[in-house]
């Protein structure tokens, strides 16, 4: 390249050394994109001549001119500039990217692709850096904040917990409620099959899928966006495009490394003023319960903290006495421990995750492939998580006319114990953290192998000593002993094949596969409580989904000028889908800590079951424009369903949206509007809701304990099946703009949405005295109305190369969820209860009513004191509601030479939750709102009975134990309801690109270093004690609840990425 | 032109390929290969024997309520319902699961048995629903039956009143007794409580009638002449031999006693045996106690029996602490301790009541010491060895109390009916609650789903609370 440009130099100066008048010069400089990295292949013309270049790797360009040339700098994507030549030789500058870019070509539906500008509805685009920058493991956690109307919840702060996504609110009661995962064209299955309020978390599907492989990610959020995929994708659909091979010239290696380190960061308000026990005097560690007086034995079976005060000088036996002196156990100092549990409870968690990818290309052909593996340790004791990931995909031009191309992915992900969470203290220890004594010092407790065995027959017998000896097994040997391992083999990948037919006219045919098989077993040693002889389960769970699909297209221009462009796609598609489940379970062992089914007292309860599912359908798009500027959309699916009843099994979607780009269409000073779209759009779409295979047969079940464990016996379900069930339809109503102002630092994007399902599907509840406990039924309406707005502005933007920018992105979106027509007024949602406490769809009320026991009041809302003590209120009420008013978050991001900052804020306001951590940490005296009243009683605020039907203000003192265990008990669930609202401050990322200048003789292309920190605080919420960003599990009954939850973690990582 | 002919082909084949295969197959794939829609005419039996059984036996709702409240059990820890707070989860439980798991498939397995004409699942099927209904009825008064599990064509069925509750219930027993007629036969796997005897079905239906006829007893609906002929017939359950129950032969749920599960979960300590009861034992040097109850620290202790009284906010501080009182005995928390539907002990004395009231023929004191000596026997202990004085009608009340200990409802059911003995009220009582429950109030399903025909049925029967008496509750 230089050689030859060195030469055109000396025979333009041989050629016109004798015409010029003016000083000619070399100019040179360097050219550098929006972000201040330099822009590669930038084409470089004097005005007026042939004399030309491009700028190299760097972006450094050198050209003959004189002064007064003008040098005129264009690149495909970018706004042209011209520049002229002055006295000075540099002539270095940013190129900004030219928002009417006819190349912005987005992914929509089907995998058909669409230029951003004639889309007629909401679709927000994620790309690779969005979801790269600060590393996850789940790419779901890259979401959160980023896409307005989108709503992210994580079970839990552990590695490996389930994430939720809901987009537009919720439009269904039972049944799945979150969006359809399209990968490459495969859909991909996102459930984790977890159990309902206890056991094991798991990644769902989603979280197999590498971030760093990922190109880019398209939300598809209305109706018109989704109708194309009929009745799965009424949800929304995500839909994530791989990166491929392209042409570069490097050898088109990346390395990426990342190393990250956890912490837990919120905790819970203990107080530590009072230790174990019921007694205000003594406190005695032996085996059972023990009060004062009385025979008194031993308090190590209480777990509450309502004993003697701590710090006073007083010594009694506790459990550490049995370790110090086990056959004569001696009296020891009664002293807090106040960070005790966040210094020797948890664990750093430590997290690595790399990925190598080749990609390249050839004349006919284009590839990549990426190699990653993820190892992590969780901040609970004992839990891991790995993941292996394999993916490559291939694209051949094999003729001019037929194109083909494979995507696969293999995806491993194995624990060897699984975090568990829910109810169910036997495998979740933070359960001991919830109730407890607040004088323990965790770190006696971890080196079990070295305690003395608990020799009293109590839940723990034979296990290593506890502070607490009925209900909890010591935390650190049932985390290394009692294991929960979990291995997930996942295969998905597609083939598909392209013929033109002609230039207009094309056809696509491609296959793809999801195919999983999911192992889990859960390991309980002998002495654990509850199971004090062992148990074991084994569960296999294989599933498969293949989709095959085909599209016919045509493309055409027609009219004076081929004003109108025209494209049509018709298509069809068929999916099959079929889950086996094989499940033994040993209820007690004979030889403990041998996991195997044949070690089984008695033979193991067996479960074989399977499912097997499909949809037939054939779709029809097509879009006319007119002279670029406008676009109307239409399109209509129908699909046969095999889980709606035969005779009624067909649904059809149409769908139609209209763009209009109105800064093309009138003149408009470019500088100030560079791009105005107003699009709308109407859709209907549809599901079967909770229907599965086989809902509509129904049958006997044989049930899953055989008659004294050895004969089959059977019964009838208690949902009643319906024949004249029909699917469930949603009509959605959508308008919005899109524009972009003060040549594109200013970008607005605004939508509002209406959309209605009606004749929801769900199980009705009606009197159990009929038989059935529920009939299906199609009985509720959900409407959701709101809007969204996505602001971006490039406040500062620097026009030379490596010159500060600075810019800031808001998105904000508002839902309002209403259910209505339910007979009976409301309905509990599947898996939604804890303890007396049900979330519920409920009319004239979001989904998501949190209902349970309050306390009476009077008229004027006086709490009412019977004998100094809450009285509960006859009737259950309404105590909340898990639906957010509105969520949003604020990037901020920067850059100057090779560094940038990038920030991110979320919140969600509004919504509430009932924490159950907070219940029974006031019930048991473990929180500091307990500490009021210990030693002189609580005369609680509010009124008694005056003996005559009236009320004067309460005056009866009761002791702070019987205060704060009926106001916060399963009797009175009103009290621990609380505000979730929140602001926190998410994502914190900073980059260092090293120079390339320093990497000239070396085949690297790129360094890019990156510390970056997640969830660094929560800058404001109003539920105490725990983070309300929780949920017991993805399905919507768990939304809005919260017991025991493993605490939000705070993660700092360091990352590499290396381009060679 | 050509290429426009290959176009309108692809289309067309499109189409057809869209239209032809648009559900066929359908039905294959919706046949669930994994359960089945036709089963053998009694596969039903064992679950509805077992959940019956269970439920009622539920430790949660019977051992802490009704159990806690005729004073037999008590709970030095997490006491709620000792103190009238039941728990309503159990309450609403036993309601849901009686109807939809019990008296539905038992009414699928008697249609089943009529297509298949066999008279004695027939027969058995109506004894169980019959012993469901009445165990609704005992407990909540009014209750639906005649509108029941009727499925969608009644999804909220109106109430009956308890006495043609009962009226219902004895004319299920009557056909039931009919059918009980020898031909048919019963899968002896299946049946949890005889085996598949037949002539011993015939017999708990016989007594089932008889014990519901005597709940009755006080109410204008009772008939004395057929309480006669039903002793005439022989088939009364008086001999040890033909008790109904079932005993479990494995440790695990539900196929095990369900008050073992308190003792897996080695929680032994929250229960203990109510002082009224251990009182009353000792001041009449009862040998049964020794079986009832365990000695306060384990039997062999030395330190004998001790109970402890209702109620208590904070037992321990009050002196009855886990540990100083006496847990239920061994024998009845074993995994495979018969639990209880019917025993001769409580036959006999009922036909001792019947007798000292007249109502039947025959001598009311040797029913009363057959009733006794069955007790003894099934406690394990020889006939004779207890012979507490024969004072007419008190002490067969005192004995109805002492024998039915920890036989589902029963003890609250009869204490109910008699008022004896005099038990106080537990020390810090739910507020409001000022006399020992005699009901188990609504579930709150049926307050929000079957508000209308509920307002009805409480208009009739009084308020839906724990104190209101139900129908044959006379005083």
């Amino acid at each position: 390249m230089k050689t030859k440009f060195s030469g055109i130099l000396t025979l333009f100066l041989a050629f016109v050394v004798q015409f010029t008048f003016a000083q000619e010069k070399t100019i040179s400089g360097t050219v550098s994109d929006e972000n201040g990295l330099p822009l590669p292949g930038v084409n470089i013309i004097v005005k007026g001549t042939t004399n030309g270049t491009q700028t190299d790797f760097d972006g450094n360009y050198a050209i003959s001119a004189s002064a007064g040339d003008v040098l005129s700098y264009s690149f495909v994507g970018y706004t042209s500039n011209e520049m002229t030549v002055g006295a000075s030789s540099n002539i270095s500058f940013s190129m900004a990217p030219d928002v009417q870019a006819i190349d912005e070509v987005v992914v929509t539906a089907l995998g058909i692709k669409k230029e951003e500008r004639s889309i007629g509805y909401s679709a927000q685009n994620l790309k690779s850096d969005d979801l790269t920058k600060v590393p996850v493991t789940n790419v779901v956690d890259a979401l959160s904040g980023k896409v307005a109307g989108v709503n992210i919840t994580k079970s839990s702060g552990d590695v490996g917990a389930s994430t939720r996504i809901t987009i537009r609110g919720i439009s269904t009661i039972y049944g799945n409620s979150q969006p359809l995962i399209v990968v490459d064209g495969v859909v991909m299955n996102n459930s984790t099959f977890a159990e309902s309020n206890s056991g094991t978390d798991l990644p769902n599907g989603l979280a197999d899928i590498n971030p760093e492989d990922i190109e880019s990610l398209n939300v598809l959020k209305g109706g018109a966006a989704t109708s194309l995929y009929g009745m799965r994708g009424t949800n929304g659909v995500i839909v994530i495009t791989t990166k491929s091979g392209s042409k570069n010239e490097s050898l088109g290696i990346t390395l990426s490394s990342n190393v990250s380190f956890s912490n837990t960061y919120i905790f819970p308000n203990y107080q530590n003023s009072y230790g174990q026990g019921h007694s205000a005097s003594y406190f005695e560690y032996q085996d059972g319960f023990g009060y004062d007086g009385g025979a008194a034995t031993g308090d190590g079976g209480v777990d509450e903290s309502w004993g003697p005060a701590l710090d006073k000088g007083f010594e009694f036996i506790q459990f550490q006495s049995l370790i110090d002196n086990p056959n004569n156990p001696q009296a020891q100092p009664w002293v807090s421990n106040p960070d005790s549990v966040k210094d020797d409870f948890y664990n750093t968690g430590l997290s690595t995750s790399n990925t190598l990818s080749l990609n390249g290309s050839s004349d006919n052909a284009s590839y990549r492939l990426s190699l990653g593996l993820t190892d992590s340790e969780g901040i609970i004791h004992n839990t891991d998580l790995r993941k292996y990931n394999i993916s490559g995909n291939v694209n051949f031009d094999l003729s001019e006319k037929w194109s083909a191309g494979i995507t696969a992915m293999y995806i491993k992900s194995e624990s060897d114990n699984r975090n568990a969470v829910g109810y169910g203290d036997v495998d979740n220890q933070i359960g001991q953290l919830v109730w407890g004594a607040r004088q323990v010092d965790w770190s006696l407790l971890r080196d079990w192998e070295n305690l003395p065995l608990i020799e009293t027959n109590n839940a723990g017998i034979y296990t290593p000593l506890n502070w607490n000896l009925s209900f909890n097994n010591n935390p650190f040997w049932a985390l290394e002993n009692n294991l929960h391992p979990w291995e997930r083999n996942r295969w998905v990948g597609s083939v598909n094949l392209g013929y033109e037919i002609n230039d207009n006219l094309n056809i696509a045919v491609q296959s793809g596969i999801d195919y999983f098989d999911d192992t889990r077993e859960v390991q309980r040693s002998f002495g654990t409580v509850d199971f004090r002889n062992g148990y074991y389960s084994l569960t296999n769970r294989n599933s498969y989904e293949v989709n095959t699909q085909a599209i016919i297209s045509y493309d055409t221009k027609i009219g004076a000028n081929e004003d109108f462009g025209l494209n049509l796609s018709l298509g069809g598609n068929i999916m099959k889908r079929k889950t086996r489940l094989f499940q033994g379970i040993a209820e007690q062992l004979v030889l403990d800590k041998l996991f195997n089914l044949s070690n089984a007292t008695a033979p193991p309860l067996l479960t074989d079951d399977s499912a097997e599912s499909g949809i037939n359908s054939v779709f029809g798009t097509g879009q006319i424009s007119y002279k670029n500027y406008i676009y109307l959309d239409f399109s209509g699916r129908n699909d046969w369903a095999t889980v709606l009843p035969l005779e009624n099994n067909s649904f059809f979607y149409p769908a139609v949206s209209l763009s209009v780009v109105a800064s093309d269409m009138f003149e408009i000073d470019k500088d100030i509007v560079s791009f105005l779209k107003i699009r709308g759009s109407w859709a209907k779409t549809g599901s079967a809701g909770p229907l599965n295979a086989y809902s509509v047969a129904p049958s006997y079940s044989l049930s899953a304990f055989p008659l004294n464990g050895s004969d089959p016996t059977a019964f009838i379900g208690t949902t009643l099946w319906n024949e004249t069930i029909s699917p469930q339809e949603e009509t959605e109503f959508e308008v919005g703009f899109d524009g972009r102002f003060l040549s594109n630092r200013l970008r607005i994007d605004f939508s509002y949405y209406n959309k209605e399902a009606v004749d929801v599907i769900l199980p009705v509840d009606v009197s159990a005295a009929s038989g059935f406990a529920s009939v299906w039924d199609n009985a509720a309406t959900i409407t959701n109305e709101g809007i969204e707005l996505i602001v971006g502005a490039d406040i500062i933007r620097s026009q030379e190369a490596g010159g500060f920018n600075f810019g800031i992105d808001v998105n904000f979106g508002k839902n309002d969820n209403m259910v209505s027509d339910i007979d009976g007024d409301a309905v509990n949602l599947s898996a939604g209860r804890l303890w007396n406490v049900n979330t519920q769809a409920r009319n004239g009320y979001p989904i998501g009513v949190i209902y349970g026991p309050a306390f009476a009041r009077t008229d004027s809302g006086e709490i009412i004191y019977d004998n100094g003590l809450p009285v509960q209120d006859s009737e259950y009420k309404v105590l909340g509601n898990s639906q957010a008013d509105w969520t949003g978050g604020l990037a901020v991001n920067a850059s100057y030479k090779g560094f940038s900052f990038r920030t991110l804020f979320d919140v969600k306001s509004g919504g509430e939750v009932y924490s159950q951590t907070n219940t029974w940490g006031m019930l048991s005296g473990v929180l500091e709102e307990t500490l009021p009243g210990r030693e002189t009683g609580v005369i609680g605020v509010g009124v008694m009975s005056d003996g005559n039907g009236g009320y004067v203000p309460n005056n009866v003192v009761q002791t702070a134990q019987s205060y704060y265990s009926t106001a916060y008990s399963q009797n009175i669930a009103e009290s621990s309801v609380y505000d979730a609202s929140f602001v926190k401050w998410r994502e914190l990322s900073l980059g260092y690109s090293i120079p390339s200048r320093l990497f000239n003789n070396i085949p690297i292309q790129s360094i890019d270093l990156g510390v970056n920190v997640r969830n660094l605080a929560i800058l404001y919420k109003e539920a105490p004690h725990i983070d309300p960003e929780t949920a017991f599990g993805t399905g919507t009954g768990q939304q809005g609840l919260e017991y025991a939850q493993t605490p939000s973690a705070r993660t700092i990582g360091f990352s590499v990425n290396v381009k060679f | 032109m050509k290429k426009y002919n290959k176009i309108s082909l692809l289309l067309s084949l499109f189409l057809l390929l869209g239209l032809t295969s648009c559900d066929k197959d359908f039905d294959e794939i919706n046949t669930d290969p994994d359960n089945p829609t036709s089963i053998l005419v009694d596969l039903e039996l064992g679950f509805i024997e077992r959940t019956l059984v269970n439920r009622v036996n539920d430790y949660f709702l019977t051992g802490e309520a009704a159990h806690a409240w005729v004073q037999h059990l008590s709970k030095p820890v997490y006491n709620d319902a000792d103190r009238y707070f039941p728990r309503i989860g159990s309450i609403d439980n036993l309601w849901i699961n009686t109807y939809t798991q019990v008296i539905n498939e038992a009414q699928d397995m008697q249609a089943l048995a009529e297509a298949a004409e066999n008279n004695a699942v027939q027969g058995v099927a109506l004894t169980l629903q019959a012993i469901a209904f009445q165990t609704l009825a005992d407990v909540y008064g009014d209750i639906p039956v005649s509108e029941a599990n009727q499925g969608g064509e009644n999804p909220f069925p109106a109430y009956d009143t308890q006495a043609s509750a009962y009226g219902q219930i004895l004319s299920m027993l009557t056909s039931a007794i009919t059918l009980l007629d020898g031909s048919g036969t019963i899968t002896s796997g299946q049946d949890l409580i005889y085996s598949g005897d037949i002539s011993k079905w015939k017999k708990l239906a016989t007594s089932v009638k008889f014990r519901a006829m005597m709940r009755i007893s006080d109410t204008p609906q009772f008939n004395a002449a057929e309480l006669q002929s039903l002793v005439n017939s022989g088939n009364l359950i008086v001999n040890s031999a033909d008790n109904a129950y079932i005993s479990y032969t494995t440790e695990n749920a539900p196929n095990s006693n369900p008050y073992y599960g308190i003792v897996q979960g080695g929680r032994t300590g929250e229960w203990c045996v109510g002082d009224a009861l251990v009182n009353h034992m000792l001041s009449t040097n009862d040998p049964r106690l020794g079986v009832y109850a365990n000695e306060v620290g384990g039997n062999g202790s030395g330190n004998g029996y001790r109970g402890k009284p209702a109620g208590y906010i904070n037992p321990g501080l009050s002196g009855f602490a886990p540990g100083t009182v006496s847990e239920i005995g061994d024998a009845y928390m074993a995994s495979d301790a018969p639990v209880w539907v019917l025993t001769a002990a409580q036959i006999n004395l009922l036909l001792a009541e019947a007798a000292d009231k007249m109502y039947i023929g025959g001598n009311a004191s040797n029913y009363f010491y057959a009733g006794v000596d069955a007790s003894l026997i099934q406690n394990g202990l020889s006939a004779g060895s207890f012979t507490p004085p024969y004072t007419g009608y008190q002490a067969i009340a005192e004995q109805l109390w002492v024998s039915t200990y920890m036989q589902g409802l029963e003890p609250w059911n009869e204490w109910r009916r008699s008022d004896i003995p005099t038990l106080t009220l537990a020390v810090d009582p739910a507020p409001g609650v000022n006399s020992i429950p005699t009901r188990y109030t609504y579930p709150s399903s049926e307050q929000s789903l079957n508000a209308a025909n509920l307002a009805a049925a409480i208009a009739n029967q009084g308020p839906d609370e724990l104190t209101t008496k139900v129908d044959w509750d006379r005083n």
